[in-house]
């Protein structure tokens, strides 16, 4: 903690003698608070959204500086460090680009930027700006948030309405956690484009993503993938190279390599002052199945202001498509090690279909201070999950 | 449940009360712009919508510090936002590198200063009594 401590001092100070020449400003956000399941859990086992039936802080805490340099009229450099506990408090290069005002409508940014994959993806650590503790979990559910390369945004105005254009292409490697695994990412031809149409108090999206993807298998799929190739091997050395191959096309199919996916999302906000409405639908189209399975996941909230308090109601759903023929190529013969092996395969496949509400309380005790205070109701049918969570944050932005 | 709910009637008086204090908010910008400023272009130029003047020339926006009475009346009738309302956007642009809310002075002596001699600016001050030098291009309130 205290090297990165270090680093965020030793960060701020080494654009400081850049102020002389350019306009820099100095903005950070923090977040702080802690969460408890109450409900059945297994040994070890953790709820979507890093709960366990044990008070835990650092899933919550969340500290960030941002530095935004204008180096002249048409350039701006924007570095974003953030430390999580959910990482460890390793600090993170979050965004970090050049950006470049190709005329007054339109920006080219090159670097490492926030993926849109979400309406709220841009500020997704930014609980401030948003009326929950975290975003509904079941719909922010990809692995990763972040693309390397280039974007292009053009921003229009007609009447009382604005429209934001924006396409971006890159790459991103890097380690993550899927379903509570963690394991490393590369995905490449990493690219979309979204539409964000809004006016005063109503606001519409449409997102198209795509990438190719391969992810390292996640540590609990590993005996599997061993007995899977072992299986292979022993139908193999007696000569059954019918099963050999079949087990060795469902070891090609169930891994994570070289996979194309789509990601489609569409979205609205209403904020009337008084009410406020958000919803989102998305798709993951992943083409071919593997461990990881198409789905589909939607929220809606309804919250209402009174002064400095917001009550919202948040209902979500994540349903998981898994084509489970697949394990088909497992040849049913009785055996009760392939018969292991199928159940194992099953159960590696994703196949959530999970339903959360959430009713919540944020508080603006002051400028630019929330208390928020949230309690859900979560099943988790494919995990055998169901209870209920309460949790309470603090969110600052200076 | 019932504790709840009188800690929520208790906020909802709380803002009534402090929304019945009526004042003006005045807006002002160099004496040498002509342009035709109405509330929706000041609106646009204080939230980073509208980078000129309808008529043309850059637009520097200057504010008010947060939480004083001008600024709110400002944010309520001119923006239509409220004070957390206006936080969170701003927090949403300003944490993806897309915008920074307006410079923010102390007083009206120091922003009737500011406008005077800068002939991109654009502030609101509490009150047009007495203020020279400056062109108002609109009266608000509540």
């Amino acid at each position: 903690m205290i090297k990165n401590v270090l680093i965020f001092v030793l960060y701020v100070i080494c654009l400081a003698p850049f102020s002389v020449l350019a306009q820099v400003t100095v903005n950070g956000f923090a977040s702080a608070g802690g969460g408890k399941f109450f409900g059945d859990l297994e040994e070890g086992q953790l709820t979507e959204g890093f709960y366990t039936d044990e008070f835990d802080a650092s899933p919550f805490i969340k500290f960030a500086i941002q530095t935004r340099a204008e180096v002249n009229e048409r350039t701006t450099i924007t570095g974003q460090f953030i430390s999580r506990g959910i990482d460890d408090f390793d600090v993170a290069d979050e965004w970090a680009y050049i950006s470049y005002k190709l005329t007054d409508a339109t920006d080219v940014r090159l670097g490492r930027m926030r993926a849109p994959l979400f309406m709220y993806s841009d500020y997704i650590d930014v609980g401030y700006a948003y009326p929950w503790i975290r975003a509904p979990i079941e719909l922010y559910r990809l692995p990763f948030n972040t693309v390397e390369g280039i974007d292009i945004v053009n921003t229009h105005y007609f009447g009382d309405w604005d429209g934001s254009f924006q396409f971006y292409f890159g790459h991103l490697e890097e380690d993550a956690v899927l379903n509570n695994n963690e394991i490393s990412l590369d995905l490449t031809d990493f690219g979309g484009v979204n539409y964000v149409l809004s006016n005063d108090w109503f606001s519409f999206r449409l997102s198209y993503n795509r990438a190719k993807y391969s992810f390292s298998i996640p540590e609990p799929a590993l005996p599997l993938f061993a007995g899977l190739e072992g299986a292979a091997a022993g139908f193999a050395s007696v000569g059954l190279t019918d099963f050999a191959d079949d087990i060795t096309e469902l070891i090609d199919i169930l891994d994570i390599t070289e996979e194309s996916g789509q990601f489609y999302g569409v979205g609205f906000t209403v904020d009337k002052g008084d009410w406020l409405v958000a919803s989102e639908y998305t798709i993951l189209d992943v083409g071919d199945q593997s461990l990881v399975s198409n789905d589909e996941a939607w929220y809606v909230m309804l919250g209402r202001r009174f002064g400095s308090f917001t009550f919202h109601v948040t209902y979500s759903d994540q349903e998981a498509d898994p084509e489970f023929e697949i394990l088909d190529l497992i040849p049913s013969i009785g055996d009760p090690n392939l018969e292991a092996l199928r159940i194992g395969a099953a159960s590696a496949i994703i196949n959530e279909q999970d339903t959360v509400t959430t009713v919540g309380l944020r508080y603006d005790y002051g400028a630019s201070t929330a208390f928020k205070i949230e309690a859900s109701d979560i099943t988790q049918e494919s995990d055998g999950i169901d209870g209920k969570t309460l949790s309470f944050a603090i969110d600052i932005v200076f | 449940m019932k504790k709840l709910l009188s800690v929520c009637l208790i906020a909802v008086a709380c803002v009534c009360a402090s929304v019945s204090a009526s004042s003006e908010v005045v807006v002002i910008v160099h004496s040498s712009n002509t342009s035709e400023i109405d509330q929706k272009a000041i609106s646009k130029i204080f939230l980073g919508k509208a980078k000129n003047f309808p008529g043309g020339g850059s637009a520097v926006p200057i504010g008010l510090k947060e939480g004083s009475a001008t600024t709110e009346e400002f944010n309520e009738v001119v923006l239509n936002k409220k004070a957390s309302q206006l936080k969170s956007y701003w927090s949403k642009l300003v944490f993806t590198g897309k915008g920074t809310p307006p410079q923010q002075l102390d007083t009206d002596a120091e922003v009737i200063d500011v406008v005077k001699g800068d002939p991109n600016a654009i502030g609101f001050i509490s009150t047009g009594e007495g203020v020279s030098g400056v062109r108002i291009v609109g009266k608000f309130e509540r």
